[in-house]
């Protein structure tokens, strides 16, 4: 009985959550002033007279931004229920098919960056957490990962192991003279474009896992249960295990809020690595403010953070004895 | 908790290797953004300024392009002088000075980063302070806002004030920054708030018939204030990330240089291709360096404040 | 459990691989393929609102004529001839032998059928178009009611591409209108032009497969190159990269091409002196003729004489030194024509002779008084503004050179910078700016498109879209409107000579350099890329561009290595007149290369 109602409330919260953040993010572009589609008119060198009028109209009618506003918003959640997320300014093309084809590159490097980055920083962060011979030289080493802005460790990458010694490729996502096909050539290809993007991310992702594990380790080990259970005699093993199994909760909360981002793609890696993203749609839709697309990807983002929400608060509901204290109480 | 332990913590933060490792360097680099300019004869731009005579107005010259570091090299100036000048870190594309860029970069950076934590943790603990003390509807609906604005992109934000803008300023950029980067601040302070309103004392302070805001600063607050200047370094390492990253996907400053706009001027320019390092290895080298400092800063003060995380002998 | 873990992630691993639709595998020989690339995806393929792949103009669907942008001349292409039977009749007589690459033939039918097509779509309206009649298989008359503007008819000759009635005679224009002709739609694009396109891999790619049975053949050379692929390339630094390491042929990106050809000597351009890059059209710097003591023709053409385009070109942006005249390099026959050096010398003002600019200013009675370094206008000294946008590092540094050229002379520019859309072109579209550069008025096809689009000024809103500074002179309205009219070469020498004389004397804006165009070629598989010397084809490989020319560049490239016939050209009469329609919509590379 308890956790249905908490499942109920939860759910209302995020509906409303996301309708609010749906009308919002609609609601932001239309506010902006300027007219995208005169702007990106007259970006176009090649027009004669009375050549723009004509184009202004066409494409006014082809996206409705001639009818009212109240109209256009009406139209915006009939589509969104048709699976429709609009036709992109900038690319010609529907924008689901632009999300659609861009987004698996996006998870194929940032899936593993964050998984493997997650499991090696919190093991790393653990040991750092009981040991402090290792700590003393392991902890600035994190903090100096960790403190790296992600693209510039991506241009170093870039000129030591592409440019200067020539090791790996760093460009695109595969050889440009292959197809994507099942084959070893192309998964050789792909495998070696692969790791430094990976490698960018990964490495500085380790320093902040390994930080916050680490002092939740410490944190633990310090508290009064684990104190107690020393008293009591208790094996290290298992005073680290209840101390870990602590710990980790935090850590599966974050790792969950970064699959869920995941969706907004690595912005400047992708520039840096010309990886084909859905970084670069973004950016590109937000310097030439084409809204369709810019709304589109942002819906994304936030169906899937709010879909990481929820299901870290679900779990939580039965992993965290706290959590189901406070739905059972009242 | 009186005064004089909260001193006495300070002595002690002072003590802690960590904390003055990083308020060393932290210190190095404000130094370094304060008295730089006085070895370079160039502007912040990077060019050589030159009076005219007879009139109050400057004269630019640009430099030699793309000099290595520590190049010599003679200016002939508008008026025909020749000057010597030194480029420390050599020159970009353009022919502008790196190092005179790098300074003024860098004061931009840290300017951007103070602006932004200051609105950032004080928008974030005031909404976290009245979610957390008043709790209820209040709670429900403030923590609401919260997880609409942490699924909001932040450059959703930006792009909008941008168009509004005719330029983009740091000032600008900084509010940004703060206006995105508070909710986390007010979850986490909101929590401190719940476990605080509690404890005895609060209860024995609203016995006595305190009012809320009394009980606010005079209670809660100073139960806080170490765990409020954490979050407030927090704030400030996350907006020079953040902004360090507007600026490379070329949301930056439209009015100054920063050091994340150099970086982007240098992949612009094929730095990484033609082995320009001077260019793009200083810049960031510095934002990875003030914010490891920062790191420092913190976890020094969180072993004073929260000696559960000190380790012996340190 | 850490071994679930383990295991759950591999398969994630393994699954987020398997995300990707994979396609047979296939190779395209190095020696057979040109490599392009462009600064966005390929993600549409649209023939009408310009998608972005290179050569679905030109090369897949063709036009009647194809325009040479860098000589501002019309090759027949579809057309065997196109004329002026009568003062409102154009007509236009087709190559024998053209097919469909579905095997069928095109036929007048189809011509009529396209204009009108497009007319549906709404994106053309051709003034003063009575009817497209067809007078046999091969013949088709355009007739107008009333004068018709004949640049603007020239211009759709080169950018309305004919199509396929038989196929897209069941398309609805209102759904075409956001078709990406990619997938299933890929059908529809039967083209009569020597490629088709094979493949777009989303995003990635697009590959053009040479048509074998392509009619032109019969007239023009078979096309060299197998495959012509399309890489997306979103950075001018893995630009570079890619050519260096000779992954890519031909490129419009914005390179340090002195030191790219430094590293890979295999690396040409149209020059082969600095600045390599082709120059174009002159960049202007315009005045607000509106707001005093601008509004004064002798006050700017002080300024004209204090600035000096070879310090710009020296230490300002990749450039080369321009003349008087808005007119680029690339209307040489027209400026040869009209005599235009003989014009500026006797019209013109003299470059860098700040004493003379300084005499102008004085005798307008322009002086300093108070001893400051800066004259006064009714008391004030004066304080110019340029604007420019904080992306547009060239335009900027070309500013502060003016700003410097224009200290001596005693006036002050202050440069204020900003967004692209809402400060930049606000201000110009606004009229809130003193001094600005752009090129977009002498970006054009022929010489009266540019001096309409600088000098045309009836109202506010009735004007030439590049006329800023809101220059406003009858007489030059006139000549606009005489010159619109008439298909006669002497006639129309004859009106754009007076043009250039009021630009001269007028000075509207002052050309302060040339600017060029982004171009690398590598000759390592394929040599005979267009330049200076063999102007045949466009250097800008942006898609939009096909019937510009590009498409005459990639037809015209030939393997290196082996010995290569001469081509037999067909000889390109320059047809009728007109203006730039740019249906072309290049809005991203541009965008780009502004904001570098």
């Amino acid at each position: 009985m308890g956790f249905r109602r908490y499942l109920a409330q939860k759910t209302a919260v995020y509906a409303i959550t996301f309708l609010f953040a749906v009308t919002i993010n609609w609601l932001l572009p239309r506010l902006m002033p300027g007219n995208p589609i005169e702007a990106m008119i007259e970006s176009n060198l090649n027009l004669g007279p009375g050549e723009k009028e004509i184009l202004i109209r066409f494409y006014e009618d082809l996206y409705g931004l001639n009818e009212p506003l109240w109209r256009q918003f009406v139209n915006f959640w009939v589509r969104l229920f048709h699976g429709d997320l609009g036709y992109s300014l900038l690319y010609k093309a529907p924008v689901w098919d632009l999300i659609r084809h861009s987004l698996p590159y996006d998870i194929v490097i940032l899936l593993p960056a964050i998984a493997l980055s997650w499991i090696v920083g919190n093991w790393l962060g653990a040991i750092a957490g009981k040991n402090r011979r290792y700590d003393r030289w392991m902890m600035p080493l994190f903090y100096f990962l960790a403190s790296m802005p992600y693209f510039w460790f991506a241009m170093l990458l870039v000129y030591f192991i592409g440019v200067k010694l020539g090791w790996l490729p760093y460009q695109g996502a595969y050889d440009p003279s292959l197809v994507p096909g099942l084959n070893w050539e192309f998964i050789k290809s792909f495998l070696s474009h692969w790791i430094l993007p990976f490698l960018s991310l990964f490495v500085v992702m380790i320093g902040s896992w390994a930080i916050g594990m680490r002092n939740m380790i410490i944190y633990e080990l310090e508290a009064d249960y684990v104190r107690y259970l020393e008293a009591l005699g208790a094996s290290e093993k298992l005073m680290t295990k209840h101390a870990y199994r602590n710990a980790i909760l935090p850590q599966v909360t974050g790792l969950a809020l970064q699959l869920g981002l995941m969706v907004a793609g690595a912005i400047a890696t992708e520039i840096v690595f010309n990886y084909p993203g859905i970084g670069i749609l973004l950016m590109n839709a937000a310097l030439s403010q084409d809204y369709f697309l810019l709304q589109g990807a942002f819906l994304m983002v936030v169906i899937s953070v709010l879909a990481a929400n929820f299901i870290i608060d679900i779990v939580y509901a039965f992993i965290d004895p706290r959590v189901r204290a406070s739905y059972t109480e009242g | 908790m009186a005064r004089e332990s909260r001193l006495y913590k300070f002595r002690l933060a002072l003590k802690n290797n960590k904390f003055r490792f990083g308020f060393g360097l932290l210190l190095f680099f404000i130094i370094f953004a304060i008295i730089g300019p006085l070895f370079t004869p160039f502007a912040g731009d990077g060019l050589y300024y030159e009076k005219l005579p007879g009139s109050n107005m400057e004269v630019a010259t640009y430099s030699t392009r793309t000099l290595p570091p520590m190049t010599r090299e003679t200016l002939i100036t508008y008026s025909g002088r020749h000057v010597e000048v030194l480029h420390i870190l050599g020159t970009d594309k353009l022919g502008r000075d790196v190092y005179a860029q790098l300074v003024y970069g860098l004061r931009t950076s840290l300017w951007i980063a103070t602006l932004a934590a200051i609105i950032g943790t004080l928008l974030g603990i005031t909404i976290g302070f009245v979610a957390g003390y008043r709790g209820g509807l209040t709670d429900e609906l403030l923590m609401m806002f919260v997880n609409i604005m942490l699924v909001i992109p932040s450059i959703v934000l930006l792009i909008l004030v941008a168009a509004y803008l005719e330029a983009r300023s740091p000032e600008i950029q900084a509010l940004i920054i703060g206006l995105t980067g508070w909710p986390w601040v007010a979850r986490a302070v909101r929590s401190q708030t719940l476990s605080l309103k509690n404890r005895e004392f609060v209860n024995l302070a609203r016995l006595a018939g305190l009012s809320d805001l009394r009980i606010i600063f005079g209670e809660i607050m100073p139960n806080m204030i170490s765990y409020i200047f954490m979050v407030g370094i927090l704030q400030f390492s996350g907006a020079i990330l953040a902004s360090a990253t507007l600026d490379f996907i070329g949301l930056g400053p439209t009015t100054a240089v920063s050091l994340g706009t150099i970086l982007q001027k240098a992949i612009a320019h094929n730095a990484l291709q033609f082995g320009w390092w001077w260019w793009f290895i200083p810049p960031g080298l510095i934002i990875t360096l003030i914010i490891t400092a920062l790191f420092f800063i913190n976890l020094g003060m969180e072993e004073v404040f929260n000696p559960r995380l000190r380790r012996g002998g340190e | 459990m850490k071994r679930y873990l383990a295991l759950a992630i591999a398969v994630l691993l393994v699954g987020s691989l398997g995300g990707f639709a994979f396609a047979g595998a296939e190779d395209f020989p190095r020696s057979e393929t040109i490599y392009t690339a462009n600064s966005a995806p390929p993600t549409s393929a649209n023939p009408f609102q310009g998608g972005n792949i290179i050569g679905i103009d030109g090369l897949v669907f063709e036009p009647l004529f194809m325009l040479n942008f860098m000589t501002t001349e019309l090759k027949p292409w579809l057309a065997e001839k196109g004329e002026w039977v009568d003062s409102t009749t154009f007509e236009v007589k087709l190559r024998d032998g053209i097919k469909w690459q579905d095997g069928e033939p095109l036929t007048a039918e189809d011509v009529k059928f396209s204009f009108e097509y497009y007319e549906k779509l709404g994106l053309k309206k051709i003034e003063g178009l009575k009817e497209i009649k067809v007078v046999d298989d091969r013949t088709v008359q355009f007739r107008f009611s009333g004068q018709p503007n004949v640049w603007v008819w020239r211009s759709n000759l080169y950018t309305t591409l004919i199509i396929p009635k038989h196929v897209f005679e069941n398309l609805d224009p209102e759904k075409v209108k956001t078709m990406t002709f990619l997938g299933d739609e890929q059908k529809y694009l039967v083209g009569s032009g020597a490629y088709k396109l094979k493949e777009v891999i989303q995003q990635q790619k697009s590959i053009l497969e040479r048509n074998e049975d392509w009619w032109g053949a019969r007239y023009f050379n078979k096309p060299a190159a197998k495959y012509i692929i399309q890489l997306y390339i979103s950075s001018n630094d893995q630009a570079a990269n890619a050519f260096l390491k000779g992954d890519l042929d031909v490129a419009t990106y914005y390179l340090d091409i002195a030191q790219l050809k430094s590293q890979n000597p295999n690396i040409v351009s149209w020059l082969d002196r600095p600045p390599y890059f082709p120059p174009v059209v002159p960049v202007v710097l315009y005045f607000n003729t509106e707001k005093p003591p601008m509004n004064m023709p002798a006050f700017r053409r002080a300024i004209a004489m204090a600035i000096n385009p070879e310090q710009i070109v020296e230490q300002g942006p990749i450039s080369d030194v321009p003349d008087q005249t808005p007119l680029g390099p690339i209307m040489e026959n027209w400026k040869k024509k009209m005599d235009a050096p003989k014009l500026i010398e006797e019209y013109g003002w003299q470059y860098g002779n700040l004493e003379k600019a300084m005499g102008i200013l004085d005798q307008l009675g322009i002086k300093d008084t108070d001893g400051d370094g800066v004259r006064e206008y009714n008391g004030r000294p004066i304080e110019l503004h340029f604007v420019t946008c904080a992306g547009c590092s060239d335009w900027i540094q070309t500013g502060e050179i003016i700003a410097n050229q224009l200290k001596p002379l005693g006036i002050k520019v202050v440069i204020d910078k900003g967004d692209w859309t809402n400060f930049f072109m606000k201000k110009l579209n606004s009229g809130d700016f003193d001094l600005a550069l752009h090129w977009a008025g002498t970006f054009k096809a022929d010489p009266y498109s540019v001096y309409y689009s600088l000098m045309y000024y009836n109202n506010e809103t009735d004007k030439g879209s590049a006329n800023f500074g809101n220059y406003h002179n009858e007489r030059a309205n006139e000549l606009l409107q005489k010159l619109s009219a008439t298909p006669n070469e002497d006639e129309q020498v004859k009106y754009l000579k007076e043009l250039t004389r009021i630009w001269l004397e007028d000075v509207p804006a002052v050309p302060v350099y040339t600017g060029t165009v982004f171009y690398e070629a590598n000759t390592q598989y394929w040599t005979n890329w267009p330049n200076e010397k063999n102007p045949y084809g466009v250097p800008i490989f942006w898609p939009g561009f096909g019937t510009w020319g590009t498409a005459l560049a990639l037809l015209g490239v030939k393997p290196a290595g082996t010995p290569s016939p001469t081509t037999t050209d067909s000889g390109g009469s320059t047809c009728g007149p007109a203006i730039l329609v740019g249906l072309a919509l290049i809005p991203l590379a541009l965008y780009r290369k502004r904001r570098n």
